[in-house]
């Protein structure tokens, strides 16, 4: 254990319309962006699987930098209290013509 | 929302014979079903807030000539603090592609051939109580809701049907949506434009609750497209570029729209071969209008919530075809919409609306 405080960020989806405070304890502050996500996904009630069982790729934008997160960077080094992240599919429409 | 699920489903396959095909138990997504009562209680009860402190419950509706355990539908039963209770009834159908994907190895065994149509039924048995003792797996972070409520405009919903004219068939347990003619007009030369690739755009508007009968209606304001997306002629992909986008454009207009659905194409007289003779091309199941497997899953993804909509323009031989759908129960239909004059206009001209299939693939295969 460790005396730091929890690290608490809000993440939402990408209408704003879903915004979940996500506390992080500080021994696992050391998980990746990509640990982080695997979890939240699910968590935010966003689909993992579309149709046919693919998988669906989600990506976390960090607001305060206008970036997007590695999947590799670690939270405790990418993240401050506060920050608000928002988790992004990359998805496709259309005719699906096989 | 606090959510229970007394009940453990299990699907039946049969041939349309009758004969079992075998069962698999049921590992649905349920957030559409609670989003669905989530909204309900909206609706209904316009000072509650649905949050933390309110019950949800997942409950079967036994089936009328098969009884227990047969189902025919769920219903979400909703426990709103300070509001009352209210259900929301879930059809079988939001099962359907469940069952697509178990009769999948049905299909790769030979018990099914290939697009054999089969019935399936869905049964529901107590849930056996937890055992204690069980390790619980330790979350890496704790994760609580914010509480974010839909911004509700004041208006008059007469106002608006004085406007407006109906297009496409009318559903009861749907919230009116009006959609402006200016919109349409964008969309359909939106596709006109991108010719023989897909194109698409974020749709974004505003709730009203309607001040003399208390109902929710959905207002669409405008349409942006969606820039940076790869689109093919089959295809549109949205990345993270698009959503940034669309966020930017959004909060340049500073009028407090929401996203409120989107907006694609079907290009589908490009789709067919030219080869075909006219006759053979009106008859071709691409030039008609559906809802692929694909848009599902986006609508699901990004569009989940229940007052949610999607705007499909097919471009045809016979011209551009329309087609709105959304959640109802949560399940994505087909349904109904007004078409919104422009300014001044008092009857606005109706668009031409197709009746279109959802989820199956019939309408995806390949032009002969």
């Amino acid at each position: 254990m460790t005396d730091e405080p929890k690290l608490d960020i809000l993440a939402s989806d990408v209408t704003g319309q879903t915004v979940v405070n996500v506390g992080i304890d500080a021994s696992d502050r050391e998980m990746s962006v990509g640990e982080l996500l695997d979890g939240l996904v699910p968590r935010m009630k966003l689909p993992r699987l579309g149709n046919g069982g693919r998988t669906l790729t989600y990506h976390a934008r960090l607001e305060r930098e206008g970036r997007h997160l590695h999947a590799t960077e670690v939270v405790g080094e990418a993240l401050q209290p506060k920050d608000r992240i928002m988790i992004q599919p990359t998805i496709e429409a259309g005719g699906n013509r096989r | 929302m606090n959510t229970r699920q007394p009940y453990r489903f299990v699907m039946e396959l049969q041939k349309r014979d009758g004969s079992a095909l075998g069962q698999v138990p049921v590992a649905a997504d349920w957030e559409p079903a609670w989003e669905a009562a989530r909204f309900l209680a909206l609706r209904r009860f316009p000072r509650a807030a649905v949050g933390a402190s309110t019950v949800a419950e997942i409950r079967p509706a036994w089936h009328e000539t098969l009884g227990q355990p047969y189902i025919s539908a769920v219903e979400v039963v909703l426990q709103v603090p300070g509001a009352g209770e209210l259900s929301c009834r879930v059809p079988n159908s939001f099962f359907k592609s469940l069952a697509g994907d178990a009769s999948a190895p049905l299909v790769q065994k030979g018990a099914l051939q290939a697009g054999e149509l089969f019935n399936y039924l869905v049964t529901a048995f107590p849930s056996p109580p937890q055992a204690n003792g069980v390790a619980q797996r330790r979350e890496r972070f704790q994760i609580e809701e914010v509480p974010t409520p839909l911004p509700v405009r004041v208006s008059l919903l007469g106002d608006f049907y004085a406007l407006a004219v109906a297009a496409g068939e009318q559903n009861e347990e749907d919230i009116p949506v009006f959609l402006p003619r200016r919109v349409l007009a964008e969309a359909d030369q939106m596709t006109r434009d991108s010719g023989a690739v897909e194109t698409a755009s974020v749709l974004i508007g505003h709730m009203h609750r309607d001040q003399a009968g208390g109902e929710l209606f959905l207002e669409v304001t405008a349409q942006i497209p969606a820039r940076n997306t790869e689109a093919t002629a089959t295809k549109v992909s949205f990345g993270p570029e698009t959503w940034n986008a669309v966020r930017s454009a959004l909060a340049l207009r500073s009028g407090n729209e929401q996203w409120v659905g989107w907006f694609h194409s079907h290009p589908a007289s490009s789709w067919c071969n030219s080869k075909c003779t006219p006759e053979a091309r009106v008859k071709c199941p691409l030039q008609r209008s559906f809802f692929s497997a694909d848009d599902c899953d986006v609508h699901r993804t990004v569009f989940a919530k229940a007052f949610h909509i999607a705007l499909l323009v097919t471009n045809t031989d016979a011209g551009l075809q329309h087609a709105l759908f959304s959640w109802r129960g949560g399940v994505i239909v087909q349904r109904g919409f007004h078409i919104l004059g422009n300014e001044g206009e008092q009857n606005p001209a109706v668009a031409p609306v197709a009746v279109a299939t959802i989820g199956d693939a019939e309408n995806e295969k390949i032009c002969p």
